[in-house]
C-alpha cells in the first residue's frame, strides 16, 4: 500500500514533459481604441504590404494581398505569420518596424475593415497604378523586388538600385534611355534571361508582363 | 605673390586629375568587361561561348588625351584562346566598343554548372570588395585574370582564378566550387 502510495506520488509530482505555459509568450503592441477605428486595408497596403510583403504575395502569388477581396480571407494567417510566429517577411526582407507591427496589430485586432470603422476615409479608394515615371516603377517593382538586395547592406550592394541615378549612370547600363534592347533592367527581367531577376530562389514572384511593359516603355521614351 | 599663388592652384589641379585618373580599380573594368559580355551575348551580339567557356580577361591601359576616348583595352579568350574579342571602355570605366579578334570552332565548356564569367566575376568581387591593402593593389593594378579547373585527390573539380598584377610579381589565386562560391583566396609567391 506504501509502495502505491510512493508511486502515486511521484507519478503526480513529475508533471507534463512540457510546461503547459510557455515562456515564449507573444508581446504583441497595445492598440489604442482611436488607431483601431481609423485604420484600413488601404493604409496596412500603403505603409506595410507594398514594402514587405507584395515582392512575393502579389497577383503571380498563391496567397496574393494586393487587393482587399484577396487579403482579406487571409486575415487570421496574416495574424499567425507576421504577429504571432514572425515568419514573415522572410529573408531578404526585413522584419516589420515597432510602427508598421502597431497597424497591422490594429487592423487585424478591428476585424480586417476595408474602410475605418469611424467612418473616416473612402471605402473603395482606389489605390495607385503603376505609371511610366521614375518614382512609380521604384515603388511598384523596384522596391518591392529588387533593393532588399540591391542597396546598402544587401548581397549585391555594389550594384544598387535606389535612385534615378544608380539605374542611368551605371557603366552596367542599367538603363540605357531610348533602348530598352540594351537595357539591363530590361533584359534580366525577362523569362529565359541567364541573370533572370528577380532570382527565383529569392522567393519574389517575376515581374509581371504588364510591369516589364510599363518599364520599357518607360525606357523607349527615353527614362524621365 | 601671384606665382606663388598660380602655382598652388595648379598642385591642386593636377593632384585632382591624377586622383581621378587612378580612382578606378582594374578589377572594376575586367568585372565590367565580363559583365559587358553577357550583354553582348544576351543580345545575340557575341557567341555565347563568351559567357560559358570564358577563360580569361587582359586588362592593358591605353596612352590616351581626352575624356571620351578608349583608355583600357580588355581581350577576352575564351577556352584555349583560338576565340579572342577586344573591349574598349573609357577612363571612366564607359564601355565604348567591342570586336572579335581571333574566331575558331566552339570549345566545348568544361563548366556545366556556373558560367565561366561568372566564375570570373564572383573571383573579381574577392578584389573589388577587398579592404586588405595588398589585395587592394592588386585590384588596383590588376593585369590578367585566367580561370582554369583543378581536380582534388577525391576526384571532384574547383574552380582555380589566378589574377596578377602589373605592380607585383606575387599572384593571387582564388579557389571556389564550380558553383561560384569563394573558398579561399590567397597570395602566391
Amino acid at each position: 500500500m506504501r509502495f502505491l502510495l510512493c508511486l502515486f506520488i511521484l507519478i503526480s509530482c513529475g508533471g507534463p514533459t512540457k510546461p503547459v505555459f510557455s515562456d515564449k509568450r507573444i508581446l504583441l503592441p497595445i492598440i489604442s481604441e482611436e488607431l483601431k477605428g481609423s485604420i484600413s486595408y488601404h493604409e496596412v497596403n500603403t505603409k506595410v504590404f507594398a514594402n514587405k510583403c507584395l515582392g512575393c504575395h502579389d497577383s503571380g502569388s498563391q496567397i496574393q494581398l494586393d487587393s482587399y477581396e484577396k487579403a482579406y480571407p487571409y486575415l487570421q494567417k496574416i495574424k499567425k505569420a507576421v504577429l504571432l510566429n514572425k515568419s514573415m517577411p522572410q529573408k531578404p526582407i526585413s522584419q516589420l518596424d515597432k510602427k508598421q507591427l502597431e497597424l497591422v496589430t490594429a487592423w487585424i485586432e478591428a476585424g480586417g475593415p476595408n474602410a475605418p470603422l469611424n467612418g473616416s476615409g473612402v471605402p473603395d479608394e482606389p489605390g495607385p497604378v503603376l505609371k511610366q515615371t521614375f518614382d512609380s516603377i521604384k515603388a511598384f517593382v523596384l522596391d518591392r523586388k529588387c533593393i532588399s538586395c540591391h542597396s546598402a547592406g544587401g548581397s549585391v550592394a555594389r550594384i544598387p538600385l535606389v535612385t534615378k541615378d544608380d539605374l542611368l549612370n551605371s557603366s552596367l547600363d542599367i538603363v540605357v534611355p531610348g533602348n530598352p534592347d540594351d537595357s539591363g533592367l530590361s533584359i534580366v527581367l525577362e523569362e529565359g534571361a541567364r541573370k533572370f531577376m528577380p532570382p527565383k530562389k529569392s522567393g519574389f514572384t517575376p515581374v509581371s508582363e504588364a510591369e516589364k511593359e510599363v518599364i520599357r516603355q518607360w525606357i523607349l521614351a527615353g527614362a524621365p | 605673390m601671384k606665382f606663388a599663388f598660380f602655382a598652388m592652384v595648379l598642385t591642386f589641379l593636377n593632384v585632382g586629375f591624377a586622383q581621378h585618373e587612378h580612382s578606378l580599380a582594374n578589377a572594376k573594368i575586367a568585372h565590367d568587361a565580363s559583365h559587358r559580355l553577357g550583354r553582348l551575348v544576351d543580345t545575340g551580339r557575341m557567341d555565347e561561348s563568351y559567357v560559358n567557356n570564358l577563360s580569361s580577361l587582359e586588362l592593358v591601359a591605353l596612352p590616351h588625351t581626352d575624356h571620351a576616348g578608349p583608355a583600357f583595352k580588355v581581350t577576352a579568350s575564351v577556352g584555349t584562346g583560338a576565340n579572342k574579342a577586344e573591349l574598349l571602355f573609357d577612363m571612366s570605366g564607359k564601355f565604348l566598343s567591342s570586336k572579335v579578334v581571333a574566331s575558331a570552332p566552339t570549345e566545348v565548356s568544361p563548366w556545366t554548372e556556373t558560367a565561366g564569367s561568372e566564375l570570373i566575376e564572383a573571383a573579381l568581387h574577392s578584389l573589388t570588395e577587398a579592404t586588405s591593402p595588398e589585395l587592394m593593389s592588386f585590384a588596383k593594378d590588376l593585369a590578367k585574370v585566367s580561370l582554369k579547373q583543378s581536380k582534388k585527390d577525391d576526384g571532384s573539380v574547383e574552380a582555380i582564378v589566378l589574377i596578377t598584377s602589373s605592380s607585383s610579381a606575387k599572384t593571387v589565386q582564388v579557389t571556389l566550387s564550380t558553383a561560384g562560391t569563394v573558398l579561399g583566396t590567397s597570395i602566391l609567391q
